[in-house]
């Protein structure tokens, strides 16, 4: 078996080269952002208001981009273990004692080489489209912040494909689940929502991690939760999902070995 | 020609029932017209700001009546993207086209096959989420709707074609997803496309879904078929009828004369 870092490195490298010569990847730069004017729209009609004011614009079009990084990673990691299984190099990778966990979370981190600029691209365009600077109040903690988001829809998809890998028909959930998720944590601005509701999209882990992103580039709070409180449970929420992943995954491992396919 | 015909629907009736896509397509369709109406539903509104914008007062009613029109299109260009796509993979795209079988009829009974499950979804999942939002009155107005919407897959059938060709033709199935992208923004299913610049509106009007989706939308809704709307419909359906025959025409000449027609597609 190889060492730790080794295999890492291998799966970090040898997904780097298949996302960079990929058309999907390629024409995905192009659509998400088309993507997500659409999304964003789709919601702001109900209030045409919204479009007209500069901060709930930005929300709404940092909303957006949230949706083409959440379907994104969903569809790239999440539904990986189901493709490599179909493909057979699933069977390959158990059968040479690789590790399902760090492949999957390398294939999560190498996805953050598309939906960074993806989300990023979306927010510019979404903004710029409905007439204004597509500004980002700290840039420094946006970044941050991105990472922090992206950590935990790559955790959601670690544990979300073990489960797809025991579905017939994983894509219709993955269909549903890429626009539940986000809608339900925050890519509609919270104030569109009735008062009652807020306080059920603030229960969301996803809720507080996508939030801390927001009052990086918006600069004005959706949830009202300090400063502190907020980053202190957005982490922890990430470190438990990564270690929820893991472990679901480490599961799956064992799994495939005693059982086969 | 008809025997032709009918032993393709047939066959394409026999494989839907067979591997349970029906079902699968229905369930997911449904799904995403549940989750658009739900969301709608509860979502704060400015009905007096949307009506001075598009000239209806309910803005979950105008998503529910315009959505169909979307996911017939996206998984009409998907269905016949993957058909073609997959006929190019298994070497049977070259066995049509090298021998007497006519390609294009095999396109028409998977036509037919695509607007029979069409009306299907309509009537089964569209139909009573707008008689819960909108009661019994919009009753009468569905037949007329169903003729138009008929009317209206042609040119949308063509331009699933069009799409086919083009992804064959740049040899990447990805293109895919950008039309869909296309298609959800710019026809005006779930929102006016009155919000964007001029240029964009115009360039929104030559896809067919755009008028269809606004044709179906005043009838159901408001009970008005304005017969004036359908001659930009006939319009436009001629003009992708005549360029999806001239594409068809490139790709049938690449195979015939330039020897096996390798798809390359990811």
């Amino acid at each position: 078996m190889r060492s730790l870092p080794s295999e890492l490195k291998a799966f970090l490298w040898a997904f780097s080269l298949t996302n960079r010569r990929s058309t999907w990847m390629l024409v995905g730069m192009v659509s998400s952002p088309v993507w997500a004017i659409g999304i964003g729209l789709t919601f702001a009609i109900h209030s045409p208001s919204v479009i007209t004011e500069v901060s709930q614009v930005r929300a709404l079009a940092l909303g957006a981009g949230y949706f083409v990084a959440s379907s994104t990673v969903l569809w790239n990691v999440g539904n990986f273990l189901v493709q490599a299984k179909d493909e057979g190099t699933l069977h390959s990778c158990v059968l040479s004692k690789g590790r399902i966990p760090v492949m999957m979370f390398s294939r999560g981190i190498v996805s953050a080489a598309f939906t960074g600029p993806a989300l990023a691209f979306s927010y510019a365009v979404v903004s710029s489209l409905l007439g204004f600077t597509p500004s980002v109040s700290n840039p420094l903690g946006a970044l941050a912040s991105f990472f922090m988001l992206h950590l935990a829809l790559v955790a959601l998809s670690m544990i979300v494909g073990s489960i797809f890998l025991r579905m017939r028909h994983a894509w219709i959930v993955i269909n549903a689940l890429q626009f539940l998720l986000p809608a339900t944590s925050g890519m509609i601005p919270p104030d569109l929502f009735p008062s009652d509701l807020r306080p059920a999209i603030a229960l969301s882990p996803f809720a507080h991690v996508f939030e801390v992103l927001r009052r990086a580039v918006v600069g004005s709070p959706a949830i009202p939760t300090g400063d502190p409180e907020l980053t202190l449970t957005s982490a922890l929420s990430v470190a438990a999902l990564i270690a929820v992943g893991l472990l679901t995954l480490s599961i799956t491992e064992r799994s495939l070995r005693r059982r086969a396919f | 020609m008809l025997r032709a015909l009918a032993v393709v629907i047939e066959a394409d009736l026999k494989t839907l029932l067979r591997t349970g896509e029906l079902p699968l397509m229905l369930l997911m369709l449904g799904s995403f017209q549940f989750l658009f109406f739900a969301i709608g539903s509860v979502l704060r509104k400015e009905e007096q700001l949307f009506f001075q914008l598009t000239g209806y007062g309910d803005s979950v009613l105008y998503q529910i009546a315009g959505m169909p029109i979307l996911f017939l299109s996206i998984g009409m260009s998907w269905a016949i993207g993957q058909f073609v796509i997959e006929l190019g993979r298994g070497g049977k795209l070259e066995q049509l086209q090298t021998t007497a079988t006519d390609f294009r009829v095999v396109i028409a009974g998977r036509f037919i096959v695509m607007a029979i499950m069409s009306l299907l979804y309509y009537l089964a999942i569209t139909v009573p989420f707008i008689q819960i939002r909108a009661g019994p009155e919009v009753l009468s107005h569905f037949l007329p709707a169903l003729l138009v919407l008929m009317l209206g897959f042609v040119p949308i059938f063509l331009f699933a074609v069009v799409v086919s060709v083009v992804m064959l033709l740049a040899r990447t199935e990805a293109l895919i997803d950008l039309v869909s992208s296309i298609v959800y923004t710019f026809t005006g299913v779930a929102y006016p496309i009155t919000v964007f610049p001029a240029v964009v509106q115009t360039l929104a009007s030559l896809l067919p879904q755009t008028i269809l989706a606004e044709t179906v939308r005043n009838i159901v809704l408001l009970g008005v078929l304005e017969p004036a709307r359908l001659i930009p419909f006939i319009a436009v359906a001629l003009g992708y009828g005549v360029f999806s025959y001239l594409l068809y025409s490139k790709l049938e000449y690449s195979v015939r004369r330039g020897g096996r027609y390798e798809v390359v597609t990811e």
